[in-house]
C-alpha cells in the first residue's frame, strides 16, 4: 500500500480550506477590511490625484493595488492560525505520525490558503472595476494581477507559517495582523514614493518590502506592463516564500526523528 | 443432493461463502418429494434470489433455475433432465455453485486448506479463532487469532496484516500493514500459502518452494538506557523496559514523572538524547518511518481539528496513512461504529464531549491496523462511563487483534485493571515493574483506617492502632496503620478500640494498592490517587456517620 502523494496533498489543502471557511472570525475581517478601507480612503483621497506627478487621476485605481496586498496579507493569519493551532492542539503530532512530510504538510496548508487568496483578489478586482477602477494592462493584465496576488498570498502564508512554528499556538498569530497593517501604512500604499515629502517616511517606504508588492500590483493597474515593478514585486514574493518555507520546514523537521 | 445443505458465511455452514453480503446462515437447500430441491431463505440480511426474484418463502427449484446469494450464483441441474414424476427413484437435482467471474480468487496452494479456491466477495479474515476468522487455520501455531484480512477493493484485492505475531508475507516480504495484490502474488501466513488470481489477468505460474522468510519485525517494545535531557534537566534517566507482543503495559507515575516524554521518544515525536529503543522491531532513532507505520498513537490531549467532523477526520487520516481509496470509507465507518460515533459523525468535533473526542482519537489511531498502540493518559478528564468504555475497547483490541499496548496513566485503578504489567516511573526512573498483583504482594499488608467520632480521641486511637501496625497517612483523614504481618482479624482491632472506650464513626480496611507500592518505593503518595483507587473493604459501624470523603 503506497501512499498516494497527490491525494494526500489535496486532502490536506482541502482540510485547510474547510477549516478556514468554517471560522468566519478568521475570514470575514481579512476579507471585509480591505473593501472598507478601499471605500473610505478612496472617498477621502480623491483630491490627491491632482498633485503634480501623481500617476493616475483615479484614486480608487491607485488604492486597489494596495488593498489587494492587504487582502493577501490575510493569508499570514489564516496559514499561521491553522499551523499554530495544529501545534497547540497536538494535531500536528497526529499528522507527523503519518507518512506525510513536513514540506508537503506546509505546502498543502499554503495551497488551501492560496485558493482563498485568489478568490478574494478576484472579488476585490471585480468590486474595484465596478466602482470605477481600471486595469491599464487590459484583460491579460487583470489575469496577471491575480497571479501576482497568488504569489503574495503564498509569501504572506509562508511568513505566517514561520511565525506559527515559533509561536506554537494559533492565538499568538493574531498579532501579525497589526504588524502587517503597520508595515502597509509605512509603505507606498497611500502615496507614490517619489511624492512622499518626509525623508524619514520616504526612507522607510523605500526599505519596506510591502512597497514593492503594492507597486507591482499598481503597475498593472496604472502603467500597463512594467517589467521592473513586476520583477521586483514577484521576485520579492517568491524569495520571501522560499526563505520562510525553508525555515518553517527545517523547524518542523527538528521535532521529528 | 441428498441432505439439507446450509449455505452461509459462518463456520457452521455446510458451504461457507466468504462474502460480506452473505449472512452467517443465509439459505438452505433441501431435497423434497419428487426429487426436487427446495430453497429457503433463513432470514438473511440481503436476501436470496431465484431467477432475479427475492424469495419470500420456500420455493421448489427447476432445472436451469439460478439462485443468487451475495455474489454467489448457483445453477440448478436435474440429474437426467428436468425432474419428472415418473415411477421409480426420483432423479436427484444437483446444485452447482459458481462465482460471478469478476471476483478475485484466493488459491490455497499449501497448508491447511491446500487445493481449495475461495472467491473474495467482501472481506475474508484469516486466523485461528473460529469466532473471528472466516478462514480458520487452527492447526498452525504460527497463526494469530485474526491474522490477516483480504478485502475486495474495486476489482482488486488488498491484503492487510491484522497485527499478527508472525506477520503476513507477500512475495517474500513482510507486510508493514497492507498492500494491493496482483495476479500471481503469493501470500504466506504461517505455513499456509495462498496464490492470488484476479479476474481478467493471466495467471503467472510460480516455480519452486515457498521461500522461508526471516524478519525482525515483531510487536514488542525494547528499551535500553533511554535518556532525555532538556538542557540541564534530565527528564528520563536511562530507563530499560521490555513489552511483550500482545501485552498491555501500564506506565504509571505522577505528573512530570517522564511518562509522556518516554511516549514521545518511543513514537518518534522526540529524539532520545541517549539510549536505544526498538518498537515493532524498528529503531526509533534510525527508522522513524518504519516505526510510525507500525504504531498507533493517541496522545494526552485528543489531537483533533475542532472545525472538522468525524467523517472528515477519518477521510484525512485514512488518506494520509495511504489506505487505498476504496477502503477508506469502509474503514472509517467501521471504526466510527466501533467507538460508537456513527450518529455523531456529521457534527464538527468542537461540539463533542471529552469522552467522544477520546474515542475518535482512538479510532483515528487505528485506521492503518497498527501492531503497537500507544495511549498517553487516554482517560484523563473522562467520566467513569467513558473511561470504562475506552478500557473495554482497548481490551478488545488486545484480545481480538493481538495488539501490543503501551498505556501511560496516573490513575491507579486504570493501571490495576488494564495492565498485564506495570512500570512505576518517578522522576524519570522506573522504580518498580511487575504485574499489579506481584507489586501489591511486595507490600503485602493491608491498612486499617479509623475515623474518630470525637477529635479528642485521635491520639488514643493512634496509640491503639500503633499496637497492630505501623502508622501511615490515611486516605480519608482518619487514623491509619499498615497492619503487622499476622494481624488479619479486623475484630481484634475493633475490640481493642472498644475496650478503651473509644468511639468511632467509621472503620475501613484497605487492601494493598499500587499507591502503597508507590509510597513504599518513593516515600510519597501518587498524585491523583484519590477517586476510588482502593479496593477497600468497608465495615460500617452501627450508629456511625458515613465515611468522610477523601481529599
Amino acid at each position: 500500500m503506497n501512499p498516494s502523494g497527490g491525494g494526500q496533498f489535496m486532502r490536506l489543502a482541502r482540510r485547510t480550506l474547510t477549516r478556514t471557511l468554517r471560522q468566519p472570525a478568521l475570514v470575514v475581517p481579512s476579507f471585509v477590511f480591505p473593501l472598507f478601507m478601499l471605500a473610505v480612503v478612496s472617498a477621502g483621497g480623491a483630491d490627491v490625484t491632482s498633485i503634480k506627478g501623481f500617476p493616475t487621476d483615479s484614486y480608487i485605481t491607485f488604492m486597489l493595488g494596495a488593498m489587494m496586498v492587504q487582502g493577501a496579507s490575510g493569508a499570514a493569519t489564516m496559514a499561521g492560525t491553522t499551523l499554530g493551532t495544529d501545534i497547540g492542539t497536538g494535531f500536528l503530532s497526529r499528522l507527523a505520525l503519518t507518512p506525510i512530510t513536513a514540506s508537503k504538510l506546509v505546502a498543502a496548508n499554503l495551497t488551501g490558503v492560496a485558493v482563498i487568496g485568489v478568490v478574494q483578489a478576484a472579488i476585490y478586482l471585480a468590486v474595484g472595476l465596478a466602482a470605477g477602477a481600471s486595469v491599464e494592462a487590459g484583460i491579460a493584465g487583470a489575469v496577471a494581477l491575480l497571479g501576482v496576488c497568488l504569489l503574495m498570498t503564498l509569501a504572506f502564508g509562508a511568513i505566517g507559517s514561520l511565525a506559527a512554528v515559533f509561536a506554537g499556538s494559533g492565538e499568538q498569530i493574531q498579532g501579525l495582523v497589526a504588524v502587517v497593517l503597520a508595515l502597509l501604512f509605512m509603505s507606498s500604499m497611500l502615496m507614490p514614493r517619489n511624492l512622499i515629502e518626509e525623508d524619514w517616511f520616504k526612507t522607510i517606504a523605500t526599505y519596506n518590502p510591502l512597497s514593492y508588492l503594492v507597486e507591482a500590483n499598481r503597475s498593472l493597474l496604472i502603467s500597463g506592463w512594467d517589467g521592473e515593478a513586476l520583477a521586483l514585486g514577484c521576485g520579492l514574493a517568491v524569495a520571501l516564500t522560499v526563505v520562510a518555507l525553508a525555515a518553517t520546514v527545517a523547524r518542523l523537521r527538528r521535532s521529528m526523528v | 443432493m441428498t441432505a439439507r445443505t446450509l449455505i452461509g458465511r459462518g463456520a457452521g455452514a455446510d458451504v461457507t461463502v466468504a462474502d460480506t453480503e452473505v449472512s452467517t446462515s443465509h439459505a438452505s437447500f433441501e431435497p423434497a418429494d419428487g426429487g426436487v430441491v427446495v430453497v429457503q431463505d433463513l432470514g438473511s440480511t440481503n436476501g436470496t434470489f431465484v431467477n432475479g426474484q427475492r424469495l419470500t418463502g420456500p420455493q421448489e427449484l427447476q432445472s436451469g433455475d439460478r439462485v443468487q446469494i451475495g455474489a454467489t450464483v448457483m445453477e440448478v441441474r436435474g440429474a437426467d433432465g428436468p425432474p419428472t414424476a415418473s415411477a421409480g427413484p426420483p432423479a436427484q437435482q444437483a446444485v452447482r455453485t459458481r462465482q460471478i467471474p469478476s471476483l478475485p480468487v484466493m488459491v490455497f496452494v499449501a497448508g491447511q486448506h491446500a487445493g481449495t479456491e475461495m472467491p473474495v466477495g467482501g472481506q475474508v479474515v484469516v486466523g485461528r479463532d473460529p469466532g473471528a476468522a472466516d478462514v480458520i487455520l487452527d492447526r498452525d501455531p504460527d497463526i494469530s487469532r485474526r491474522h490477516a484480512a483480504f478485502s475486495l477493493a474495486g476489482a482488486g484485492l488488498i491484503v492487510q496484516d491484522l497485527g499478527s505475531t508472525n506477520g503476513t508475507i507477500v512475495n517474500g516480504h513482510r507486510l508493514d500493514y497492507a498492500v494491493t495484490l496482483s495476479t500471481g502474488d503469493r501470500v504466506q501466513v504461517g505455513a499456509t500459502v495462498i496464490d492470488i488470481r484476479l479476474p481478467g489477468e493471466t495467471v503467472f505460474e510460480r516455480e519452486g518452494p515457498v521461500a522461508a522468510v526471516a524478519s525482525d519485525a515483531t510487536n514488542d517494545i525494547v528499551v535500553e538506557g533511554l535518556v532525555k535531557d532538556f538542557g540541564q534537566h534530565r527528564a528520563v534517566q536511562g530507563i530499560d523496559l521490555y513489552v511483550s507482543p500482545g501485552e498491555i503495559y501500564g506506565f504509571l507515575g505522577p505528573n512530570g514523572a517522564g511518562k509522556s516524554t518516554t511516549v514521545h521518544m518511543l513514537t518518534t515525536l522526540m529524539p532520545p538524547s541517549h539510549g536505544v529503543a526498538r518498537v515493532a522491531g524498528y529503531d526509533v532513532g534510525k527508522q522513524g518511518p518504519e516505526v510510525r507505520a507500525s504504531i498507533g498513537v493517541a496522545l494526552q490531549a485528543a489531537a483533533l481539528d475542532a472545525n472538522l467532523n468525524a467523517w472528515e477526520h477519518m477521510d484525512l487520516q485514512t488518506a494520509l496513512q495511504g489506505l487505498p481509496k476504496a477502503q477508506r470509507k469502509p474503514r472509517g465507518a467501521e471504526l466510527l461504529e466501533r467507538v460508537g460515533l456513527t450518529d455523531a459523525a456529521d457534527r464538527v468535533v468542537g461540539g463533542y464531549s471529552g469522552g467522544m473526542k477520546r474515542r475518535l482519537d482512538l479510532a483515528l489511531a487505528l485506521v492503518h491496523w497498527p501492531r503497537v498502540l500507544f495511549l498517553d493518559e487516554p482517560t484523563t478528564g473522562l467520566d467513569p462511563q467513558s473511561r470504562t468504555a475506552l478500557w473495554e475497547e482497548v481490551a478488545r483490541l488486545v484480545k481480538q487483534e493481538g495488539m501490543t499496548v503501551f498505556l501511560t496513566t496516573q490513575y491507579l485503578e486504570e493501571a490495576d485493571i488494564m495492565a498485564d504489567r506495570v512500570g512505576i516511573i518517578d522522576s524519570g526512573e522506573i522504580v518498580a515493574e511487575d504485574t499489579p498483583a506481584a507489586l501489591k504482594a511486595q507490600i503485602g499488608r493491608p491498612t486499617i483506617e479509623v475515623l474518630p467520632l470525637e477529635n479528642a480521641d485521635w491520639e488514643a486511637i493512634s496509640e491503639v492502632l500503633g499496637r497492630f501496625g505501623e502508622l501511615v497517612s490515611g486516605a480519608h483523614r482518619g487514623v491509619a496503620a499498615r497492619l503487622h504481618p499476622g494481624v488479619d482479624d479486623l475484630a481484634q482491632v475493633i475490640r481493642a478500640l472498644d475496650s478503651e472506650g473509644l468511639r468511632i464513626s467509621n472503620v475501613q480496611l484497605h487492601a494493598p494498592t499500587l499507591d502503597d507500592v508507590f509510597l513504599a518505593k518513593t516515600g510519597r503518595s501518587l498524585e491523583g490517587a484519590a477517586g476510588g483507587a482502593e479496593a477497600a473493604a468497608e465495615v460500617g459501624v452501627p450508629g456511625a456517620t458515613p465515611p468522610v470523603a477523601g481529599p
